[in-house]
């Protein structure tokens, strides 16, 4: 049977907030990992089950154009990599990674704009290639779409879950 | 309205931007008394630098709602900047009881009339906001029509913030307070000019 998620009570967890082009991968059993108010972006989150290791990616573009440093973390072409990196020199073993992503929206259907909103569309594109190109499939997505999203990680259990701006927290 | 005294915490190379965006913001405004039919000033404004990872603690965190107007700025050959401007929501249903002359609070949610109602906020305070940056830098410049979103702060500013992550970390931030005599409402304009536009 599966497990019910149920939200651990406040004193037993530690949110983590990643923030746009950050990176976070920790065994604290408390941590919860969170992506707050993602639009185009996208959160990767990776987890080991047996050795209880999480993490997660806050991707802002798809490509690094060099312009502005090499945050490798902003970027979904060197993100994932790093992503996946970090979590075997922690400890965890690669084919036991669990995999799942979510973000990417389009924000605005309005005409006239040009490519600014496709960044969700090219992020998605981006992130499922790299992962393809790391023999990963994603377990679970939840992507495009034109709403926000926020994202937790609940690192003792592994769960994911999705909220959007007018509705509850979903497990993914 | 003397800027030189409003501005601080900017660097001395980017008095001169800031105070040609807060001109413009002026002139958006004056733009909202043409739409309004009535006076509206600015009451108060506020310019600083701001680095894009920061911009949704200006909105109450990156879950809070918002309302943002989002034009992407033509110059001569591609776009040259972006311009957004950011209300509360509830500021925003206020704006649009303002322009509809309806008693403030008759507005609570955001259907098609009250997008379109903001949208032409958005085409009006972006034109007369272009026409003085066009005087200023010589290069003509024009609006993209309006995009009208409403949801979690962070979710609006990365979306429309991603690309200018590419090639910068920081944008100008002008608060705003504006109103009639009787009401007055609150609004952030952001501007991110692309290099090309700063060059001129």
């Amino acid at each position: 049977m599966a497990v019910v998620f149920k939200e651990p009570a406040a004193s037993e967890r530690e949110l983590y907030v990643v923030g746009m082009g950050e990176l976070v991968v920790t065994d604290s059993p408390d941590a919860v990992l969170s992506c707050i108010g993602l639009g185009s972006c996208i959160a990767v989150c990776a987890y080991d089950s047996q050795e209880k290791i999480g993490g997660m990616a806050h991707i802002v573009l798809p490509h690094n154009t060099g312009l502005n440093g090499v945050n490798p973390a902003k970027f979904a072409d060197t993100a994932v990599p790093l992503l996946i990196n970090e979590m075997i020199k922690k400890g965890g073993i690669r084919s036991r990674l669990i995999v799942k992503i979510a973000g990417g929206a389009q924000m605005t259907l309005a005409p006239g704009l040009r490519d600014t909103f496709k960044t969700g569309e090219r992020n998605i594109a981006q992130v499922l290639l790299v992962l393809q190109r790391e023999r990963i499939k994603p377990a679970a997505a939840d992507t495009g779409g034109n709403i926000g999203r926020t994202v937790r990680m609940y690192v003792k259990t592994g769960h994911v879950t999705v909220k959007t701006a007018y509705g509850t927290a979903k497990e993914l | 309205m003397d800027l030189k005294k409003e501005i601080k915490e900017i660097d001395f190379a980017d008095i001169n931007m800031a105070q040609i965006f807060g001109e413009g913001v002026n002139n958006a405004i004056e733009g909202l008394s043409q739409m309004a039919g009535r006076e509206v000033k600015v009451v108060r404004m506020d310019i600083k630098q701001v680095h894009v990872k920061d911009i949704p603690d200006l909105f109450g965190g990156p879950e809070a709602l918002i309302i943002a107007i989002y034009l992407e700025i033509f110059g001569k050959a591609n776009a040259n900047g972006h311009m957004i401007v950011v209300y509360k929501p509830e500021v925003a249903f206020g704006l649009v009881d303002l322009l509809l002359d309806q008693p403030n609070g008759t507005t609570k949610e955001l259907t098609d009339m009250e997008t379109s109602t903001l949208g032409e906020v958005g085409n009006i305070m972006g034109s007369f906001f272009l026409n003085y940056l066009s005087d200023i830098t010589g290069q003509r410049l024009k609006p993209s029509p309006p995009a009208v979103m409403m949801d979690m702060a962070g979710a609006v500013l990365d979306a429309t913030l991603a690309n200018i992550l590419a090639y910068c970390d920081e944008t100008f931030v002008v608060d705003t307070v504006f109103g009639t005599n009787d009401r007055q409402v609150s609004g952030t304009f952001l501007i991110i000019p692309d290099p090309s536009l700063e060059a001129g």
